[in-house]
């Protein structure tokens, strides 16, 4: 690809000192010259029928959509479809980005979606509240089995191997119930914040910090418990 | 000597004294509290240690063969 071709220019030229250095190189190896045009000219040169630029912008965003799409789903196999149809909607429906959010973003938001309409139509994630999960407390509001040591699950690194210990967290991670679950990995996996988590799951802002409290209160009681503490 | 706070007030506040959203009299309250009671200390610590092992457990990795058939599906369907 060219530039010229399809009306478009970088706004610098990144490597070389000037223009005509850039368009030379760029002409020895256009692979390198994708590689150095930021996602908003990428979309462009996509939204013209450039294959190239959309596997280049595919390259770039692949491996965080498929993570992403894991957390969601809670296993590998239902995220590589996720993956699939999440590239393919980009693709068709690049002529709707307005570019009011990266693309990065945009497509967070696609993969999000379609996650979230598979788990709606998903029964086999629990829905029972965790009550037996969450801290007890004496009627004075003192922690129960002040003795135990709770400080276990925060050396959990130490006293697991990292295969054992991955093992444990996405086993505490596929009991938590749906709707605390798709908080907990917008939220603290994914690093959204607390509106774009809010806005993501159409909830409000009061219900994501809940329910991410709720969340890491029961992941942290199922790690304790498994590495045998409270 | 007195607990300053009760556990349950404290464990309450959790998330909001790990995302710093308390005010300055909320925090020092909790401070107080935990400096009074070491097994609140550890379950903040533990609290506070479960989203980074969470983070860790599902760094997952897209095999080969998975982004194969992705560009085999993207190009059969554009």
């Amino acid at each position: 690809m060219t530039p010229g071709r399809i009306g478009l220019r970088p706004a610098s030229y990144p490597g070389s000192s000037n223009p005509v250095m850039y368009a030379r190189r760029e002409m020895a190896s256009p692979t390198r010259a994708l590689a150095d045009l930021p996602d908003a000219d990428l979309v462009e040169c996509a939204r013209t029928g450039d294959r190239r630029a959309f596997g280049e912008l595919l390259g770039r965003h692949e491996r965080r959509v498929y993570r992403l799409a894991a957390r969601m789903c809670r296993n590998e196999r239902d995220a590589e479809e996720i993956v699939q149809e999440a590239m393919l909607r980009a693709f068709r429906q690049l002529d709707s980005f307005r570019g009011e959010s990266s693309f990065a973003t945009w497509l967070h938001r696609i993969v999000v979606n379609l996650a979230l309409m598979r788990r709606r139509s998903d029964q086999r994630h629990p829905t029972e509240p965790l009550d037996a999960a969450l801290p007890e407390f004496d009627s004075n509001g003192m922690l129960v089995r002040m003795d135990a040591d709770y400080g276990r699950a925060a050396r959990a690194d130490e006293l697991l191997d990292r295969k054992d210990l991955n093992a444990a967290m996405q086993a505490a991670m596929a009991m938590l119930p749906a709707t605390l679950h798709e908080v907990f990995v917008l939220r603290d996996l994914e690093d959204l914040s607390t509106d774009e988590t809010a806005e993501a799951l159409g909830l409000s802002s009061d219900v994501v910090r809940q329910r991410l409290h709720r969340a890491r209160l029961a992941l942290r009681a199922a790690l304790s418990l498994r590495l045998g503490g409270s | 000597m007195k607990m300053r706070g009760t556990c349950r007030e404290t464990i309450e506040l959790l998330d909001r004294y790990v995302d710093g959203t308390l005010t300055r009299e909320e925090r020092a309250h909790l401070d107080a509290h935990f400096e009074d009671c070491p097994p609140c200390g550890a379950f903040l610590a533990s609290y506070r240690a479960t989203p980074k092992l969470a983070r860790e457990a599902t760094e997952f990795e897209m095999p080969d063969e998975v982004r194969a058939r992705l560009r085999r599906f993207l190009d059969e369907e554009k």
